[in-house]
């Protein structure tokens, strides 16, 4: 069953001079419940674009996106988005239990969002961290935050925007474990977005290819590697290397001016 | 104590200045009879304040003092979010508000005393209005800083206006506000007493020019050396409680450099 339908999505922004520029062009796919998702394109391309028109952020210019059957007019409650940059998403004045809270504490009042925190916190990792700030942990352990605070919400859908980006090769691959523990354990809908091409491989079921601006879908590629997948293991078989090949290869023809 | 004993230490130049102060009263190099030595000037200073005078007045404008700062504080934190959050706001009142701006303060006492009398409601009213200003811009400043990203977390997690405002809005901007706050204290004291020395029969100021006028000139430097004493001491406070207020933000400060 899709769960995540993208249809006909175009978007334009407002030019100073001339007509509006059009950065996507009827970009549409869809992803099935209980799906990893991976988006996979050249820098620039407006990955983030389409995830934020997928989280109800920001409206398409055409075309519409459709979470559970239901048109996304704002954000909607089964999806949260989680952000590249955690340092600017956590709040440096609520130390790591209230940002986690933060997620819930409006519909379920202060107490019982700490006592949700906590728990989520212990899911990620980082139990006993609560009283800490933000910006006193690791770039890891703050995403690792940012992941609590998003799962707090009990969202069935995850939007993630190159959440590992910004971390270290191998607090990623800690990450990358992390989010594959969970999105098993939880049975959530990820998608993902990146232009890091093992990692799109490593992690998801399928991968939509976007093409340079204006962006389209150049293709969806079916991963088709065993799970439960492995660090080093699964970045060994034969699969995995030729698909790395072949991406890399689309992603770098792409890249090129 | 070993710091302030260095002779690199400003101090010690202090030290030295008072000295100078005191042996060139007592061997009269001004030639003038207003100009008492040290010692006479701090034990006016002593009898005043025992005798209790000085304290009572000293209390008075400290009140008119703090009543406008907050008063006009409290305003400018509103109308600048206000500005910052509501577009139509600022294009109905901006133009007014910077017409206002450049007036000199002390300029509009005359015309206040008018409409509002020599005592308390005047002078609070003036001190307002010179704390109103420059929180208002920093207020502003301070709305245009706040990350983005974390706006549209609180959107994702469905939070609302009041909500969004209260927690992440004021909070992140805080730092300014302190900032404005700071100038508006410096320039609360000063204009209170300048108040106080034009109009009404209030405060230190008006005893600063009564001890003039009666040609008592260790009162009048003594009054001079409590202000002095007093300005130094308010920033000192400010700065203490806006390190504890506002400890994430030096924290963070500390990190980046």
């Amino acid at each position: 069953m899709d769960f995540l339908e993208l249809e006909g999505i175009t978007k334009e922004f407002p030019s100073r001079s001339g007509p509006p520029a059009r950065v996507m062009e009827r970009v549409s796919f869809s992803v099935r419940e209980g799906e990893f998702m991976a988006v996979l394109g050249p820098s620039g391309c407006g990955k983030s674009t389409l995830l934020q028109m997928a989280a109800g952020l920001l409206p398409p210019s055409s075309g519409e996106a459709r979470i559970g059957g239901r048109r996304v007019d704002g954000p909607p409650p089964e999806a949260v988005y989680v952000f590249q940059q955690y340092t600017r998403s956590l709040l440096p004045w609520r130390n790591v239990r209230d940002n986690v809270a933060f997620a819930v504490e409006h519909r379920i009042g202060r107490r019982r969002a700490r006592a949700a925190a906590e728990v989520q916190l212990a899911q990620v990792g980082l139990a006993g961290f609560g009283d800490h700030f933000p910006w006193q942990l690791s770039g890891g352990m703050q995403q690792r935050v940012a992941i609590a605070r998003a799962l707090a919400a009990e969202p069935a859908l995850l939007l993630m925007d190159e959440p590992f980006s910004a971390v270290d090769a191998l607090t990623r691959l800690d990450l990358q474990a992390l989010i594959l523990d969970i999105w098993t354990q939880r049975k959530l809908t990820v998608m993902l977005v990146t232009h890091d091409v093992e990692e799109a491989i490593y992690l998801a079921d399928r991968i939509a290819m976007l093409t340079r601006r204006p962006t389209t879908l150049a293709e969806i590629v079916e991963v088709g590697l065993p799970r439960p997948r492995d660090p080093i293991a699964t970045r060994e078989l034969p699969r995995f290397l030729e698909l790395r090949h072949d991406l890399l290869g689309k992603l770098l023809t792409r890249h090129a001016v | 104590m070993r710091a302030l004993a260095r002779p690199s230490s400003g101090f010690l130049l202090i030290l030295a200045l008072l000295l100078l102060w005191e042996v060139s009263a007592r061997f009269d190099w001004m030639n003038s009879p207003n100009w008492p030595p040290l010692s006479v000037v701090l034990a006016a200073l002593a009898r005043d304040s025992l005798g209790g005078e000085l304290p009572l007045l000293l209390g008075g404008t400290l009140w008119r003092m703090f009543a406008g700062l907050l008063a006009g504080g409290a305003a400018g934190v509103i109308v600048g979010l206000l500005f910052a959050s509501l577009p139509v706001t600022r294009r109905l009142f901006g133009l007014t508000v910077e017409l206002i701006r450049p007036i000199p303060i002390p300029a509009i006492i005359p015309p206040l005393v008018l409409f509002l009398g020599l005592d308390n409601t005047m002078k609070v009213t003036v001190v307002g209005l010179t704390a109103f200003f420059p929180v208002l811009t920093n207020t502003m400043q301070g709305v245009r800083a706040v990350e983005a990203d974390a706006l549209a977390m609180g959107r994702t997690f469905g939070i609302g206006f009041w909500r969004r405002s209260l927690h992440i809005v004021l909070p992140a901007c805080l730092p300014y506000v302190f900032a404005g706050f700071r100038v508006a204290l410096a320039l609360a004291l000063v204009v209170t007493v300048v108040a106080e020395m034009i109009a009404g029969e209030q405060g230190v100021g008006h005893y600063l020019v009564l001890m003039q006028f009666a040609g008592r000139a260790p009162e009048m430097y003594a009054t001079v050396i409590l202000l002095a004493v007093l300005g130094y001491g308010l920033n000192r406070g400010f700065l203490a409680f806006e390190r504890r207020a506002l400890h994430w933000y030096f924290a963070l400060g500390a990190q980046r450099n």
